[in-house]
């Protein structure tokens, strides 16, 4: 394999990562058309439709036949995915939506059967070239988010799995190289680039969540990184559970050095018509999750001394704002900075900080049945203009975690584009 | 029976946070009625060419026509993106034609700027296929930028030559006090400012903007009439190609432009090397040089070679943009066709004063929407 190909499928592999919580999938199944499409390259397919009448074949699918004006002869019809560039260009200025990929390539690519199809190129290492032969293959990530990847080079059939990281790869000094790290509600979202992004600075790291298919599949993934993982199922607002976390993690790893109380659930109801429970459930997760696991993990800390810890909370912007149907999830993420404070004059002592993060309005599965209105409203408070992303709230999170931040506690540090100043 | 221009009015183009859009309709409607030395009720009827995706107010043309004082005239509104007062013409042209109206009013107006950026990035961002193509972060400058590519791979258009478009239209920016940006670039400059969409830089790309412009327009025997210079609509062409790049068939041309410049050309009787000045649309700097190509003015592949030595400046073979375009004047999308008929219809009447080709007849309009689904040309005579 040349060296060539080795850096067209590591930017491959960067893509995928990059694309993950690309929400295009709205866009795409407008139509039964659009659902198919989706459904067949799941299964990695490139289908398309072709007019048995006229043999006009199309890609994208069409639902009717442009030239008959029919959908009687139309039928599905697989495509290779060889094709040539018809013409590309790294976007710079990206539309909104899309500023954490630029800067970007997109090309456009003439499949060799008809039919085209837009299609993404990550850090081109060699100059693309119009007329190149590229092969577009659909790739799966996360289970429901669909990517074309375009291959290029010699080797156009080249499995990407053959290539690992190349010796050009720039290696960075690591921030929490041998640090143990527990990450509460690491399944998905935040705490899971939290967890993605500690593995990556070297740390080890504990993931809980109640879920233990998403721990598992996470701790797959930063074994990938070359890095150990420990999954532990938990509901943080139980006590025995957290127990059982903070016990695991010492057996497994002898210590701990950093807790992210990321766990949290939020839970939308008018003060009218806010249930006992409802309002229990938020509370309990959100808060007394917190102060359970700051408990469970003080004496640790304390007996460490001088050599500490750290300890990060979840608090939201929500706190700041008192959001309208969020009584208990503002209450108790309020509550979490108070607590936070109390921590962090108790332990600083004993060389612990406890800092809290406030993320504004994040990309991610609690936020993604927000109604598209008022996403749009929220989107345009923001003075920079965009939603956050799970990963700028983890380099904060690595921050708070890393030596850089030993002269900070009981502070709040907000990450919300400045929706909320 | 002929058709014609009797009267214009431009306002200052650029961000005009000063006005609401009926005041900024207001300012090129005065100039052009006192131009036209006509009273408002002798206008028939208005068409007011918008794009309405970029404006808070919806249905703008009843707002605009009551501030005017334009009614009970009838009024409504065309939309052809970028082309949308080009259409409106095209449109007043017809109802002319045809009898129905003597005296129309045809006015171009946008303003682009009055919502937050996420909001027009949003709507930008929307000008792809939605489902085929804008999920995968297409832009419009990155259509152009494609098709500059794809021009630089088959003729061997250069950056320099992109730049050399942009040095040409800030040169006679400098000289239109209505132009958004009044001063001159260099090479250098544009090729060091950074990259928008590659290979287009920051100077390659017009500025969204807010502005009017405005147009009297006449049957002939008003246009005799009233104007001792009116300006003819001597041919009109308009044309579509396929808004998707998923199947247009060639990306280093706007086979709109060429389907519709064949119309004028045809319905004018003139040829493309009889025109003395042109407006084409200028959106990026490529974008011109297609437009020399697809109007005709040289053949395919040399249009890079064209402006690289000078032949669309002022004593050129074909002075072109020589107003500033697009890309000096900034791009209110609404109101770019009536801003390029505004100046053919100045340099025809002999009126352009420091950029004026000497002795201009015939004139020539180029108005794109979106990139490259529509095309409108027309062209004009004294």
């Amino acid at each position: 394999m040349s060296a060539v190909m080795g850096n067209i499928v590591l930017y491959i592999f960067f893509l995928g990562d990059k694309m993950k919580q690309f929400g295009y999938k709205d866009y795409i199944s407008q139509s039964k058309i659009g659902e198919r499409f989706l459904k067949t390259l799941r299964e990695g397919k490139l289908e398309g439709t072709k007019c048995n009448k006229c043999s006009t074949l199309y890609y994208p699918p069409r639902a009717n036949c442009k030239e008959c004006l029919t959908d009687e002869f139309l039928e599905p019809a697989e495509f290779s995915g060889e094709g040539k560039i018809l013409s590309f260009s790294e976007v710079h200025v990206p539309p909104a939506g899309f500023e954490r990929f630029a800067p970007y390539t997109v090309t456009v690519v003439d499949l060799k059967e008809g039919g085209r199809v837009v299609a993404w190129v990550d850090d081109v290492t060699e100059p693309l070239k119009i007329a190149e032969d590229v092969l577009v293959k659909p790739e799966v990530i996360e289970g429901d988010r669909v990517i074309y990847r375009v291959l290029r080079g010699e080797d156009i059939t080249a499995s990407s799995e053959k290539i690992a990281v190349t010796e050009e790869y720039e290696v960075k000094p690591k921030r929490l190289m041998n640090k143990v790290a527990i990450v509460t509600g690491a399944g998905k979202g935040i705490g899971r680039e939290i967890a993605l992004e500690y593995a990556r600075e070297g740390a080890k790291v504990v993931v809980a969540a109640r879920t233990q298919s998403d721990i598992d599949s996470l701790v797959n993934e930063i074994k990938g990184l070359e890095n150990e993982a420990l999954a532990i199922s938990c509901d943080v607002s139980n006590v025995e559970d957290v127990h059982r976390l903070v016990k695991g993690a010492l057996n497994r790893f002898q210590r701990v050095d950093i807790l992210v109380n990321n766990a949290g659930i939020s839970r939308s109801a008018l003060i009218s018509e806010m249930t006992d429970d409802l309002w229990n459930s938020v509370i309990n997760i959100n808060l007394t999750g917190t102060f359970n696991c700051i408990r469970a993990i003080a004496t640790h800390f304390m007996e460490k001394r001088p050599l500490g810890g750290k300890i990060i909370n979840f608090t939201s912007t929500a706190a700041k704002y008192g959001n309208v149907g969020q009584s208990a999830y503002s209450a108790s993420k309020w509550g979490i900075i108070a607590l936070s404070r109390t921590a962090a004059r108790e332990l600083a002592r004993y060389k612990v900080n406890v800092n809290c993060i406030m993320p504004g309005y994040i990309e991610t599965a609690m936020t993604a049945d927000t109604p598209s209105v008022y996403k749009e409203q929220t989107i345009a408070q923001i003075p920079q203009l965009r939603m956050g992303y799970p990963t700028d709230v983890a380099k904060v999170a690595v921050f708070l975690a890393s030596d850089d931040s030993d002269y900070m506690t009981g502070g709040v540090v907000q990450v919300d584009g400045g929706l909320r100043m | 029976m002929k058709v014609g221009i009797i009267g214009i009015g431009h306002g200052k183009f650029g961000r005009r946070d000063d006005v609401t859009v009926q005041e900024l309709a207001f300012e090129p409607f005065v100039e052009a009625l006192n131009d036209a030395k006509i009273q408002r009720q002798d206008i028939d009827a208005t068409i007011i060419g918008a794009s309405p995706v970029y404006m808070t107010q919806r249905s703008i043309a009843g707002p605009i026509t009551e501030y005017l004082g334009l009614n009970p005239q009838p009024v409504w509104l065309t939309e052809a993106a970028c082309s949308s007062s080009a259409v409106a013409l095209r449109t007043a042209y017809a109802l002319i034609s045809a009898g129905m109206h003597e005296i129309v009013l045809v006015l171009g107006v946008q303003k682009m700027l009055e919502n937050p950026t996420s909001e027009v990035l949003k709507i930008m961002g929307r000008s792809g296929d939605v489902q085929w193509e804008a999920p995968f972060g297409t832009t419009f400058a990155n259509y152009y930028a494609m098709y500059a590519n794809s021009h630089m791979a088959k003729y061997g258009t250069t950056s320099e030559q992109l730049a050399a478009v942009a040095v040409k239209n800030h040169h006679y920016g400098a000289m239109n006090p209505l132009a958004m940006f009044q001063k001159e670039i260099t090479i250098r400059k544009a090729l060091e400012s950074r990259i928008i969409a590659s290979p287009l830089h920051l100077f390659d790309c017009c500025a969204n903007a807010d502005g009017s412009a405005a147009l009297v327009v006449a049957n002939e025997e008003k246009a005799k009439q009233l104007s001792d210079t009116p300006i003819w609509v001597s041919g009109l062409g308009a044309a579509t190609a396929p808004f998707s790049l998923l199947t247009r068939p060639e990306l280093a041309t706007l086979s709109s432009a060429v389907e519709a410049s064949k119309m004028a050309y045809v319905q004018a009787k003139v040829q493309p090397s009889d025109i003395d000045v042109a407006e084409v649309h200028d959106c990026f700097t490529i974008a011109e040089i297609m437009a020399y190509e697809d109007l005709g003015f040289i053949e395919r592949g040399k249009g890079g070679k064209f402006v690289e030595e000078g032949e669309t400046y002022v004593g050129g073979k074909i002075p072109v943009n020589v107003d500033g375009g697009l890309k000096a004047k900034g791009h209110p999308v609404g109101a770019t066709g009536c801003s390029q008929v505004y100046g053919i219809v100045k340099q025809l009447r002999g009126e352009a004063g420091k950029s004026q080709v000497d002795g201009a007849k015939i004139g020539l309009t180029h108005n794109v929407g979106g990139h490259g689904q529509y095309c409108v040309v027309h062209l004009f005579s004294r």
